[in-house]
This record gives structure tokens, sequence and C-alpha cells, in this order.
């Protein structure tokens, strides 16, 4: 399936300063795709392009095909967005900002509003002003007013800034069904790794302008064939290590009070707990330390973070 | 689309206290000079025929040792259609003074545009910039109308929120007077431009004169609209405004005793009466030229705030 969103060798200068350098990748339907980077990397700047907001120097950016550059209102109608914070309307009350940005695209009936209101449960709201609304509440009446229109890109800078862990579940679970069922593709940009982690199926780190990386989240090939680290938790480690010593003497070990750790692959970790139980070594558990992808973040990002 | 957006921005308008408070002000301001006019003539005598001629004939003399002698023009002038006038009412028997009725009344409270002008700049000026300074301009502009139309419907919403106001003012002016003065409308207005002298029915002379005054009024609030659309800053372009309001025709008056040039400033063209009472500022000055220049200054005024709003990039 063709790409929604494509961004292809994008620049953006500003006088003699390269903001944004570069930039490529593409959006599918149905995926989330998260945009990872430090703050002032230039991700909301990306985000400003992809909507036409800020020009862009060079390069192009399209929606289904249509150019945001030449085509900006096929483009835009396709996308639903938040840049940035929530901003509505503080004097007006939720139903009245839905609307507003209502009239302002075709076919958005009066239960449309209703609905959206139900689905990001602000309908028991909906005559309150914005005003008196908490972050975590205008976070979710961004989203109902970004998914308005029924866009076919839903893009969102930092959509769980300012919700507490119940609501991020919820925007997270409320996402990936949108993705799944309306088979949106969906962009989130966020600073926070563990977001991406458990939001995205794939992300690009941005970085001073750069994509550095374009990657999926669960890197389980890996996981196949490498070695990886692993910590043995016994009731006496130091017989462990002697025992492992003398049947793997290339095993390098070390001791961590209750565990040892050693680097193995699958088959050699199998091996080993054979050996101990068998030698009356009582295991109490295996872990296989599964490198995140803050570790991986940092390694891409290596020397380049403030 | 584009009534869509006006009722979108009229609603953003209406939802707001400010608004309230205006139309607030504004009728309390009516109330104000209806009962102060009230008072004022409750106890006064309408001096009979002879005295007032007697009176009109002692102006008329002063006049003319003012045309005689005076060296500004305006001056001159002034004196010119009064003594014009005067001759009218003595020829015609027409008294200068007379019962105050709803008409008289309207034609005292004109300066009330004054009013109507300072809120409509202030409507005209905050409409863009206030969309920056919330962020919402972000998500206004992420949409499928283009960013003229948007712009062009905010410049119609300060047009119509200003003629609402126009409207407020004339029908509270005509309740309030109306109950206190009586719609009696059988006197007449009087005025002169360059010597020549017209009468007026007083129900035609208070339209226009509405009318007229409400071209300053419009031309300042296109100003406010296109400075704060430059300048996504909603002080500078009130404090211009309003500066301009009530100094602008002075301000032009006095150039215009130095230069013929100031028949292009844009005061010297907005109050369009002028070709009918008191003469314009500079002597070969038309209504056709008034007209043009009024239009010119307009499109100016817009096409200026639609490059700007137009081709920026929008970084908040």
């Amino acid at each position: 399936m063709g790409a929604v969103l494509s961004l292809k060798n994008v620049d953006k200068k500003i006088g003699k300063a390269q903001i944004i350098q570069d930039v490529s990748f593409d959006v599918y339907p149905g995926e989330i795709f998260g945009f990872l980077g430090p703050n002032g990397a230039g991700k909301t700047t990306t985000i400003r392009m992809i909507v036409g907001l800020t020009k862009m120097t060079a390069g192009d950016i399209t929606v289904n095909g249509h150019s945001i550059a030449t085509d900006y209102k096929r483009a835009i109608e396709q996308i639903g967005t938040i840049v940035e914070n929530p901003e509505l309307y503080p004097y007006l009350t939720a139903e009245k900002n839905l609307i507003h940005f209502g009239r302002m695209s075709k076919n958005v009936t009066k239960k449309d509003i209703n609905d959206r209101l139900k689905l990001v449960n602000l309908d028991y709201a909906k005559d309150q002003k914005v005003k008196t609304f908490s972050l975590g509440m205008k976070q979710r009446l961004g989203i109902a007013q970004a998914m308005l229109h029924r866009p076919k890109l839903l893009i969102l800078d930092e959509p769980t800034n300012g919700l507490d862990p119940a609501g991020i579940r919820e925007i997270r679970t409320f996402l990936r069904k949108v993705a799944k069922e309306e088979n949106v593709a969906i962009l989130i940009s966020s600073h926070l790794l563990s977001e991406i982690e458990h939001i995205c199926d794939r992300f690009a780190i941005i970085q001073e302008g750069n994509i550095t990386q374009i990657e999926s989240v669960s890197n389980e090939s890996d996981l196949k064939q490498g070695v990886h680290s692993y910590y043995i938790e016994t009731d006496n480690p130091t017989r462990a290590q002697k025992l492992i010593e003398t049947t793997f003497p290339n095993l390098t070990i070390t001791q961590q009070e209750q565990f040892i750790q050693l680097m193995l692959t699958k088959e050699e970790a199998g091996n080993i707990v054979t050996l101990l139980t068998s030698n009356d070594v009582v295991v109490y558990q295996v872990v296989l330390e599964k490198q995140s992808l803050e570790e991986r973040f940092f390694e891409a990002t290596s020397g380049g973070l403030v | 689309m584009f009534w869509s957006l006006i009722r979108n921005e009229w609603m953003k308008v209406f939802n707001r206290t400010s608004t309230y408070v205006m139309i607030g002000l504004l009728i309390v301001g009516v109330l104000i000079t209806a009962i102060y006019t009230f008072y004022q003539q409750k106890d006064q005598q309408l001096p009979s025929e002879e005295e007032w001629r007697s009176e009109l004939m002692q102006q008329n003399e002063e006049y003319l040792e003012q045309e005689k002698t005076t060296i500004n023009r305006y001056i001159k002038s002034h004196a010119i259609n009064q003594q014009a006038i005067n001759e009218y009412r003595l020829e015609h028997n027409i008294s200068p003074y007379d019962k105050e009725n709803v008409w008289s009344y309207m034609e005292s409270n004109t300066s009330l545009t004054q009013m109507i002008g300072v809120f409509v700049i202030l409507i005209g000026a905050s409409i863009v910039s206030l969309e920056f300074k919330q962020g919402t301009a972000k998500l206004l502009l992420v949409r499928s109308a283009s960013r003229l139309q948007i712009l062009f419907a905010k410049f119609a919403t300060v047009i119509l929120f200003g003629l609402f106001l126009l409207v407020i003012l004339f029908m509270s002016s005509i309740i309030i007077g109306g109950s206190l003065f009586g719609f009696d409308a059988s006197s007449t207005h009087i005025s002169a431009s360059n010597g020549e002298v017209f009468e007026w029915s007083r129900t035609l002379y208070v339209g226009v004169d509405y009318l007229s005054n409400s071209i300053t009024v419009f031309m300042l609030s296109a100003f406010a609209f296109m400075i704060s659309t430059m300048f996504r800053s909603d002080s500078i372009a009130i404090a211009i405004s309003i500066m301009l309001l009530f100094i602008g025709t002075m301000a032009t008056n006095i150039l215009g005793l130095i230069t013929d040039w100031a028949r292009f400033s844009l005061f010297a063209n907005t109050d369009l009466t002028v070709y009918f009472s008191g003469g314009p500022m500079v002597e070969d000055m038309t209504f056709s030229f008034s007209i043009v220049m009024l239009i010119l200054y307009l499109s100016l005024f817009l096409t200026l705030a639609g490059v700007f709003f137009k081709k920026r990039d929008v970084s908040i």
C-alpha cells in the first residue's frame, strides 16, 4: 500500500541557519509512526512544514499524492493535527470549539461532533468553557478536533503531554484503535522514549535537523541469533560461578549480589540452567536483559545530546 | 465556506465578555447625553421672532468683519457659510431655536459614533492578533479554507460588527430620545458650503450624518486591521488607530493650512458631509475625488494586510 505521508529530502533554512536537513520518511495507513528527538531537534518545525504553517526551503511533502506546496487544499483536507499545545478558544465551550472547526470542513454534522466528544470522554463537559479545562481535557478536546473531519493522517505533537497515567493509557489504546479500525496513519512526535516504545510501530530519530535512524520498535530478529546479557539468580552465586567456570571456561562471569551476569546465546543459557540444577544449585530466575529503546536511542544519538 | 467563516468569527466575537461591555457602554452613553439634553432644554424659553432676528443680524455683522480681517481660510469660509445660513433663515423666517425633538437630539449625539469607532478599532485590531496570542491560529490555518478567505471573513466581521453597533446606537437613540423629546420632525436642518445653502429634512440629515461619521470609523478599522495583521500585535494597532481617530482630522486641518497636498490625506476625505456643510479642506476638492481616495486607501490597507497574512510563516 502507498504511503499516506511522504517527505522527500525536505530542507528548511532560516537565514543562514539550517534548521532541517534532507529529511525523508514515509508513513503508511494503519501505522503509528513515532518522531523522536530531543527538544529543539526540529520535530515541531517538521510538523509545521507538513501542515503548511511553515514553508520548506527545498524538497517535497505529499499527502496521498497531493503536494502540500502546490496542492495545499487537497493535501490539508486529509490531515487532522495538533501542533504543539492543544490551544483552543478559551472563551468558547468545548462543543462550540468543535462547531467552529467543524464549519471549516465539509460534511461535519452535529452528530459527528457529539460522537467525537463521546470518543474522548468529554461529552459531560461539552457546555463548559475551555478555560476551565485541565491540560488533559484540552489535550483530549484537541484530539477530538483533529479527528472531526475523518482525516487519513493524524499528526499529534506530544499528545500525552500533561496527561495522568490513566489518561496516557487511554489515549494509547484509543490511538491504536483508530489506526487499526479506521486505517488512519498516525504521526506522533515525542521526546520521551517510553512513549514511542509503547505506542509506535516504527519510529525515526531526529537530531539537529537530521534523521539519524528509522526502524521498527520491536527488534525481535536480533534476539533469535545474537548473544545477550543474562542475569541468573541462585541460592549460591559463588558456587554457581565456579561450576560454570569449570564447565564453560571461555565465558566471562560477573557476580552481582545474588545474581551472576554473563553473555550467552539461547542454547547456552539452557545448558547452564541444566548444569546448575543437576548440581543442586537452586535457580530462582533467569532474566534476559533486552536492550531497551532507550539504549538504542542513546547509541544512535551518542554524543549529540546535551 | 465564506459564510461559515463569518459565522465562526461572529460567534467568537459574541462569546467574549468585552463585546457585551461595549454594547452596554454605548447604551449608557446614549442615556447620559439624552438626560443631559433633557435637563438643559427643560427650562429653556424659545426666543421670540424679534429676538432671534436681531441676534442673527448682529451675528452677521460680526461674521462680515471676520471675513474681511482673518487670514485663516477655515475661519473665513466658516464666516461666509454662517452668513449665508443666517440670511437664509431671515429670508425664510426659520428660527435657529427649535423645540428639542428626537432628530435634533440625534444630531447632537453623533459624537457617540466616536465611541463606536473606538470599539470597532478594538475588535479590528484584535481579531487577527488574538488568534496568534492564543495560539489558535495554528488550528485555524490548517484547514481547507485559504488564508485569504479567513482574513477577509475576519474583515467582513469587523465591518458587520461596526454596522451592528451603529444600529444599536441608532435604535437606542430613537427609543430613548423619542420617549424624552417626542417624534415631531417638522423642523429643518440648514447647512451651507462655499456660501451655497442646503435645507434638509431633519430625518434625512441625521441619516446622512451618521453614515458619514461611520466612514471614518470604517476606514480606521481597516487601518487597525492592517496594522495588527502586519505586526501581529494589537497594542500597536490600537494605539495608532485611536490616536488617529481623535487627532487625525485636526492634524490634517493644520497640514491643510500649509499645503494643498493635504487633500491626499485620508482624513481630508473621510467626512463627506463637508461638501454640503462647511466646505472641503482644499477648495477645489470634489465629492468624487474623495470617493476615489477612500477606495484607494481601503485597497491599500487590505492589500497590505493580505500580502502579509499570506506570506508569513506561522511560528507560534
